[in-house]
């Protein structure tokens, strides 16, 4: 009897043993990828502000005038803008192009930035790249916030990104990641 | 059980209970990898967003926003929040010859140093960057 008591505990205690050990594998796993998906989020987030950042550098470049002559749409969500500069030569040019950057339609993994010269859409950007939002918010010359075309001065960028994470089931949820960088439109300044 | 037996099992849970507590450490170390590179990223971004700011006002605008001698004294030291985040910013100037020696009297370049510090960075990160006065 004392022999059996003895078999029944030591499997008990193994069994436990052996469920802790599969519970911390599995944890160690699914963080584990949630790390690796995280890094590669991270990696994404920065080639798109990248991205931005070279598109918003040739804001008004070579243009005259002021107002909506330069600027033209200053949105929460889109910025359209006039330049000298072209995007799909990557040179400037004599005449203005007008260049517009926005979302584009929603996917399952999130939206594309859209960038268009003159209404042609540039290749490749059209690819989501988990993009979850963008927010532009327009400062003028005293860094107040303004949505008045011929004052903007300088713009805010707030993206952030989202991928599944691996844990599937109750408690899932969304790996993000915010950045947010400022340009200054130096070819506005007097 | 005997005293060995029991000697084994306390050894056996000391050992397993070492693992899992190692195999956390090393997983929250990995996460505080990913995070500090996500903070290293962002303070980059303030550092330069105070560099192209200065660019503009103080290099750019013609006549200047802010005259080349007063860059040290236009931008001070200041929070920026973001989110649950402040970042200390912290910017001083110095002026320079050309190849950014500092001297000890006012010349044509000026070199501007910003350091960032947040809590989840755990270390200051520093940037600068020369600027030279422009006669537009």
């Amino acid at each position: 009897m004392s022999s059996l008591l003895d078999a029944i505990g030591a499997v008990a205690i193994g069994g436990l043993f052996l469920v802790t050990m599969f519970t911390t594998l599995f944890n160690v796993q699914v963080t584990g990828q949630n790390i690796g998906l995280q890094v590669t989020l991270n990696q994404c987030a920065d080639v798109i502000c990248d991205e931005l950042d070279n598109y918003l550098g040739k804001v008004c470049i070579d243009v005259t005038g002021s107002g909506s002559d330069t600027i033209m749409v200053a949105a929460s969500d889109s910025f359209k803008f006039c330049s000298n500069w072209d995007v799909f030569a990557d040179i400037t040019t004599s005449s203005e192009n007008v260049i517009k950057i926005a979302l584009g339609d929603s996917t399952h993994i999130g939206y594309p930035m859209e960038v268009t010269q003159n209404g042609i859409l540039v290749s490749g950007t059209d690819i989501p790249l988990w993009l979850k939002s963008m927010k532009f918010t327009y400062y003028d010359v005293d860094e107040n916030e303004t949505f008045i075309l011929k004052d903007i001065r300088s713009v805010k960028v707030e993206m952030e990104f989202f991928h599944e994470g691996s844990l599937v089931g109750p408690g899932e949820r969304n790996i993000n990641t915010k950045i947010i960088f400022w340009k200054y439109f130096k070819n506005l300044y007097p | 059980m005997n005293t060995g037996q029991m000697l084994a099992l306390i050894f056996a849970i000391a050992l397993f209970a070492t693992i899992v507590m190692t195999v956390n450490y090393s997983l929250l170390s990995q996460s505080e990898l990913v995070y500090r590179g996500m903070y290293i990223t962002q303070g980059q971004n303030i550092s330069e967003k105070y560099f192209d700011k200065i660019e503009a006002e103080a290099i750019v605008s013609n006549p200047p926003i802010v005259p080349f001698d007063f860059i040290g004294a236009s931008y001070p030291n200041t929070t920026v929040s973001l989110g649950s985040v402040n970042y200390e910013v912290y910017i001083s100037t110095q002026y320079t010859d050309s190849l950014g020696t500092p001297m000890g009297f006012p010349t044509d370049f000026q070199r501007v140093d910003i350091k960032i510090y947040c809590v989840g960075l755990l270390d200051t990160i520093r940037f600068n960057r020369l600027f030279g006065k422009v006669d537009l």
